[in-house]
């Protein structure tokens, strides 16, 4: 108690320096705090980012049963005979029973938004212009307010139905339609029925949460065995309409939409083991689980372990800081007791009496700093995932946060004891003369050997890509090995600095030279600042290149400084409408971008309106070898000009030499919803004459395609003809020349595939054919170079020249490669093409699994009024993305936090390193101010003493601050090629030089920090070191 | 200032036979003490004079066990100190000598009290001796700080501090006091006061050994003991002073004496009438220079 007492007292006693210790103690428990914490934040922000950024179907799992109810009845069905009983009993389950079932087995109540259930069969619909059409009848539940009715009213009875406003059926139509899909045979005749449409619905752009990627909305036209198939958007009626048709396959869905916010990394576990624990169940009743879950968690396990392992590095790095800065500061703070200790001693107080008497101040102080360092910490880290970190990460206290805490409070103490024992052990005579202690030189050299030796290690793992992770350590070791080298070399040099000084006469020289070479805690100082530097000047340079390979990254990622996602009709109407919103061509670009194939044969289409390339898109000079502007001429060169044909009659003059019978010639084109309009112009027969045809449908001008030969039923099964096209007239006036050579082209074969042979002469355009079936005789209008010029990146057209490749539509289509870039903004693997002759070149009809995206790139000088402009000019914009946004997820990915991290530590590790300076000065500055008064007795001016200490600081210092600038310079060149910077691999080259910002900064930061500790330390040893301080008793 | 009547203490004895300190500095040997013979009996009080770097203070430093004699033999009432181990002489120190450095706050916190100063002082002393000590309060008492128990040693005045530390020394119930210096820095009414709370310690039975340059100080005293060159140059009794033959046969001569006869002189000794020595410098070499 009487210790306690006396400690208390004495903390008093030394106010000022007791607060400055303490919250030394508390910045270093924080320190190793932050490590930990930091960390679990990261995780949770990258697992929130993670979720949030992934598509609810993808963090979400559906419940499904798929059969195919057949004409038998129930009771048939139970004694199992005829159709399979278990599908036709899961194609009847009622949506509202499987869901109450699923979200029951699942568990799904927590993390789950309330289950979504729905019906959905296959339909075969009446063919449209001829083609067969297909579609599908959904019931879901809630569906009309998602929807967004055009016309009509919500489906409230039996057989009625809700379409499309994209297709061509009216409100109060009757359609017949049956089931498709009905594989079995003892399931019975597909069933039909009429459904009435009560209503039309606009597609929805947005609500993707709601519809969860069902493709209820893809209308399409395809090119299916050689037949144009046409696909229209989903009809929604209520579940007794869908299951109205009777004999058919019903898929019953059930949809469970994570709720992202609720998920803590916490729930993590409880949240795959539901998922795991339900699928089985699920599946053993004979249904189907669709979780893609389980690949994000992975995703995100991947990116945490990342964060996790370079946040416990860094963590590391820092905890041996705190630790080495305690262990000087707690030296220096019983040190500065050594007066009370030898005056201990000399009352005869045994060993265990000193210790304690020794160690109660500093103990106090370090148990008070325990939870004040932990508060710190969370506060710290707090703020850090407020500024950096996806919204929903929090600063939370568990274990590790608690065992860091401990260990930084244990190494405080065994620091304290430490010093406390080598007290302890010293003679009280030599106590009471203040005898320097001899330094145990032996151990101080093997362990400073040993972190030569480690950091040696860790260069070469670095170099050699060893793949240990002792190489993230290299740049840490580099700093503590210069460090040492400075702490030691320092002194030596001042030594000989004095000789010199003395020789030359210069007091001030003297006396700060051989404060240097003499104060036994100069060492620790200068390896503690060059530390402190070195990491801080690291983690400045690798900090600003990875911001800049973020920047570039997220700009070859996103393509432009702000990019629109719209919803648009089709590529020519959004050309036009981006051409309209921005006539400067400098603001906007119309972008039109697909995905194919799927693995190793993915191939991106980026199709963009190729004049506006180099002002809109984002791009860097190593993105490629040619300007985007160069890049821009080539991918288009110029072409015979577009035909356009309004309403009205279209005719053409044909002179026929030869021709099989029944041969019908038509008149391709398409409107600006690239939907296709064929005229009948006539049968063909030998002679010259006109055929005339009535367009109609294209009140604002079609374009046209080109002809096609259709065979009536009496054509022979080997078809001849040779024919010329010498006229083409669109209402009377002739639309382009015919004879003009490169105007007109047969179409590209596939698969030996016969076409027609055209030439074009001064007598028109002739064609000829000669087949005996599977041809495609079409005629194509060359508006559009054949074959498409692209711009390659990536594994695809590796080579310049002529290949293949899919065409903006999906449909493969010959290509001429006439570049090659390292990046292409958007796209990784894949081809950069004119988004006009793309539109005009691709084939006819869309593959399967194209989901077209249709987006307006913005230049970083767009103004805001742009996004209006859009809008006015007909787009509907469905989502905006921004560079600015882009590299914000990019910084929030595991290295990033990482990088970000280290930076952190290392600031604190300035300010522990400025901290121990003034600590340092303090507890040592009660000899060196009656060394000072003794020499201001002898005649030195107050000015010359201040400059004295300001050159021996700048010795001390300004050398801590160059080694270490420079070790954290070579530090980064070793790591920065090295360390991981973004999560995913690929994109552009990487940047390996920083800006001057940066590392100009952390030097400035340091020279002001140290530069003001330096300050203080020096003003308060001149203005106390008064001569009447010689006198006894004076304070 | 009066002082309190003091509780009665054995005071203890010292002897040092031939005793010899050297220092080790950067390479090379200093002699501090070269062969000191000194007996001081329980309850005398001593005080140890001699010019600077004579030798004093490491003396004292020996007698209190803070240095180890290099030779010599050296007892400190029962306690062999040239033979003792850390834990004796610690022990030592908490029992039976107590020691007052020069300077009074090198002697004291300056953090607590003047009461609370002297229970730190006594709390090295072992728990089954700490029943028969003099409380804090009889101590401050004895010095003449009973009124000021609560003050901190800053706010004290210069002699009041030495006073304190005195009391301090001597919490322990210690039956040797070795103060260094114990009125330097103090004008004459504080040095008086201190060399009387002094003297009623010697004469509550403890044996006081004071160093002092202050001949006034050594004359309130029982006894002086010049040190000069590591050795005991001469004794004072009673006012009286005497030079003292080493066991070697070496005589320190006073410094009027050396005046007239300079080092090298070469002296004839003779003995006169078994009661007197003679000392006759030789005619030929009385002004030889020292070699």
């Amino acid at each position: 108690m009487h210790t306690l007492r006396l400690a208390l007292a004495g903390l008093r006693y030394r106010g000022a320096r007791s607060v400055v210790v303490g919250l030394i103690a508390a910045v270093a428990v924080a320190a190793a705090v932050i490590g930990p914490a930091c960390a679990r934040a990261a995780e949770q922000s990258i697992l929130l980012d993670q979720l949030r950024a992934a598509p609810s179907w993808l963090t979400g799992f559906s419940v499904e049963s798929i059969g195919t109810a057949g004409d038998q009845s129930p009771a048939v069905v139970a004694g199992g005979s005829g159709t399979s009983p278990s599908s036709d009993a899961l194609a009847r389950i009622p949506v509202d029973y499987l869901t109450r079932h699923a979200a029951r087995t699942m568990q799904a109540q927590h993390f789950y938004a309330p289950p979504i259930g729905g019906v959905v069969t296959s339909l075969a619909l009446p063919r449209i212009s001829g083609d067969r059409t297909t579609g599908r009848m959904v019931y879901r539940q809630g569906y009309c307010r998602h929807l967004t009715i055009t016309s009509g009213h919500c489906p409230a009875a039996t057989g009625e139905v809700l379409v499309s406003s994209r297709s061509s059926y009216r409100v109060g139509q009757r359609i017949r339609v049956s089931a498709s899909g009905v594989t079995s045979a003892d399931a019975g005749t597909p069933g039909k029925t009429t459904v009435r449409v009560a209503g039309r619905y606009r597609v929805p752009g947005g609500a993707a949460d709601y519809w969860f990627d069902h493709g209820y909305f893809d209308a399409a036209v395809y090119m299916d065995q050689q037949e144009e198939v046409r696909r229209v958007d989903s009809f929604f009626g209520t579940e007794a309409t869908v299951r109205s048709i009777g004999v058919a396959q019903f898929q019953n869905v059930v949809d469970f939409r994570l709720l992202v916010d609720r998920v803590r990394l916490d729930d993590v576990p409880t949240l795959k083991a539901r998922l795991a624990a339900g699928t089985t169940r699920i599946e053993a009743a004979g249904l189907r689980t669709n979780a893609p879950l389980t690949g994000v968690l992975s995703d995100v396990e991947h990116e945490r372990g990342e964060v996790v392992t370079a946040a416990l590095l860094v963590a590391v790095q820092l905890v041996l800081l705190c630790w080495f800065v305690l262990f000087g500061v707690v030296r220096a703070a019983i040190d500065e007791r050594v007066p009370e200790l030898a005056l201990a001693k000399l009352r005869g107080l045994p060993s265990r009496g000193v210790t304690g008497f020794g160690l109660a101040e500093v103990g106090v102080l370090v148990v008070a700093a325990v939870p004040v360092g932990i508060l710190l910490g969370l506060a710290g880290t707090e703020i850090y995932a407020r500024v950096g970190l996806a919204a929903g990460a929090h600063a939370e206290l568990r274990w590790p946060v608690l065992a860091a805490a401990a260990g930084a409070f244990a190494g405080a103490f065994v620091a304290a004891a430490l010093a406390a024992r080598r007290t302890v052990a010293t003679p009280v005579i030599e106590l009471l003369r203040r005898v320097p202690p001899r330094s145990g030189r032996l151990r101080a050299g093997i362990a400073e050997g040993a972190l030569v030796a480690i950091a040696v290690a860790a260069c070469y793992e670095l170099l050699t890509g060893a793949g240990g992770r002792l190489g993230l350590l290299a740049g840490g070791l580099v700093a503590v090995v210069a460090g040492i080298l400075a702490g030691r070399l320092v002194p030596l040099a001042m030594r000989r600095g004095v000789a010199r000084a003395r020789r030359r006469g210069r007091i001030g020289a003297l006396l700060a030279a051989a404060r240097v070479a003499r104060r036994g805690q100069v060492p620790r100082t200068v390896a503690l600042t060059t530390v402190a530097v070195a990491l801080l000047c690291y983690g400045s340079v690798v900090w600003d290149v990875a911001g800049r390979n973020q920047a570039q990254r997220a700009g070859a990622e996103l393509g432009a400084p702000t990019v629109y996602s719209v919803q648009v009709a089709s590529a020519q109407r959004l050309r036009d409408a981006v051409r309209r919103a921005d006539p400067s061509g400098h603001q906007a670009m119309a972008v039109a971008r697909g995905l194919f194939g799927n693995g190793a044969k993915t191939t991106e289409v980026l199709a963009v309106d190729s004049g506006r390339l180099a002002d809109v898109a984002y791009w860097q000079s190593s993105f490629a070898a040619d300007s985007p502007a160069r890049l821009a001429g080539l991918l288009r060169p110029s072409a015979p000009p577009m035909l356009t044909a309004r309403d009205g009659t279209l005719g053409v003059d044909v002179t026929v030499r030869a021709i099989s019978k029944d041969i019908t010639l038509v008149a391709l084109l398409s409107d600006d919803r690239r939907g296709q309009h064929v005229v009948r112009l006539g049968g063909l027969h030998t002679g010259r004459y006109r055929l005339t045809g009535r367009l109609s449908g294209c009140g604002s001008g079609c374009r046209v395609v080109g002809f096609d030969l259709y065979r009536g039923p009496d054509a022979p099964a080997r078809i001849r003809g040779d024919f010329a096209v010498t006229r083409l007239l669109a209402a009377g006036r002739e639309l382009a020349p015919m004879n003009r050579s490169g105007s007109w082209r047969g179409v590209d074969p596939t698969m030996d595939q016969p076409v027609s042979t055209v030439s074009v002469g001064s007598g028109g355009t002739t064609v000829r054919f000669d087949t005996t079936g599977g041809e495609d005789l079409r005629v194509l209008r060359v508006d559009a170079p054949n074959p498409l010029p692209a711009v390659s990146t990536g594994r695809i057209g590796r080579h310049l020249g002529r290949g293949t490749g899919p065409g903006l539509y999906g449909l493969d289509q010959p290509y001429r490669v006439v570049a090659r870039a390292q990046t292409v903004p958007a796209i990784r693997n894949g081809l950069l093409v004119d988004l006009t002759y793309a539109d005009r070149s691709a084939p006819d009809g869309s593959s399967l699994d194209t989901p077209m995206v249709y987006q307006v790139w913005a230049a970083a000088g767009a103004p805001a009024s742009l996004r209006s402009r859009l809008t006015a000019a007909g787009l509907s914009i469905t989502g905006t993305d921004t560079l600015a946004a882009h590299q914000a997820r990019l910084a929030r990915q595991g290295p990033a936090l990482a990088l970000r991290l280290y930076l952190v530590a290392a600031f604190v590790a300035l300010l522990l390193a400025a901290a121990a300076v003034l600590v340092t000065a303090h507890l040592t500055a009660r000899p060196l101010r009656y060394e000072l008064a003794a020499l201001r007795v002898v005649g030195l001016s107050r000015r010359l003493l201040r400059r004295a200490g300001w050159r021996e600081y700048t010795l001390l210092l300004g050398t801590a601050v160059l080694v270490g600038a420079l070790a954290g310079g070579v530090g980064a060149a070793l790591a920065v090629p090295r360390l991981p910077q973004v999560s995913a691999n690929g994109g552009p080259p990487p940047l390996w030089l920083p800006g001057p910002w940066w590392p100009g900064g952390a030097l400035a930061a340091s020279v002001l920090l140290l530069g003001f500790a330096a300050a203080v330390a020096v003003g308060a040893a001149v203005r106390r070191g008064r001569p009447e301080r010689l006198r006894e008793g004076s304070t | 200032m009066s002082t309190a009547s003091v509780t009665r203490v054995a005071g203890i004895g010292v002897t040092c036979r031939g005793l010899v300190y050297i220092y080790r500095l950067e390479g090379y040997d200093v002699v501090a003490l070269s062969g000191v013979d000194l007996d001081i009996e329980p309850g005398e009080s001593v005080a140890l004079l001699g010019p600077s770097g004579a030798g004093k203070s490491t003396l004292l430093s020996l007698l209190a066990g803070l240095l180890t004699p290099a030779a010599g033999r050296l007892t400190v009432g029962e306690h062999d100190l040239a033979r003792a181990g850390a834990a004796e002489l610690s022990y030592l120190r908490s029992t039976d000598v107590g020691v007052m450095l020069q300077g009074a706050m090198r002697n004291l916190l300056p953090y607590v009290s003047a009461v609370e100063n002297v229970r730190f002082a006594q709390s090295g002393v072992p728990k089954a001796r700490r029943a028969g000590l003099a409380g804090p309060r009889e101590l401050l008492d004895m010095v003449g700080l009973a009124d000021q128990a609560h003050t901190r040693p800053p706010d004290l005045a210069p002699g009041a501090r030495q006073r304190l530390a005195i009391a301090t020394a001597l919490a322990n119930g210690a039956g040797l006091l070795l103060a260094d210096e114990p009125t330097s820095q103090l004008d004459t009414a504080a040095r008086d006061e201190v060399l009387d709370v002094l003297s009623a310690v010697n004469r509550a039975g403890r044996t006081v050994v004071v160093v002092t340059h202050d001949p006034d100080v050594g004359g309130s005293m029982g006894r002086t003991v010049t040190i000069r060159d590591g050795r005991v140059g001469a004794e004072g009794r009673r006012g009286e002073e005497y030079s003292v033959v080493g066991r070697d046969g070496s005589v320190h001569l006073p410094p009027d004496v050396l005046d007239e006869i300079v080092p090298g002189t070469l002296l004839r000794v003779e003995l006169i009438d078994g009661t007197a020595v003679r000392l006759t410098p030789a005619q030929d070499a009385s002004r030889e220079e020292p070699r």
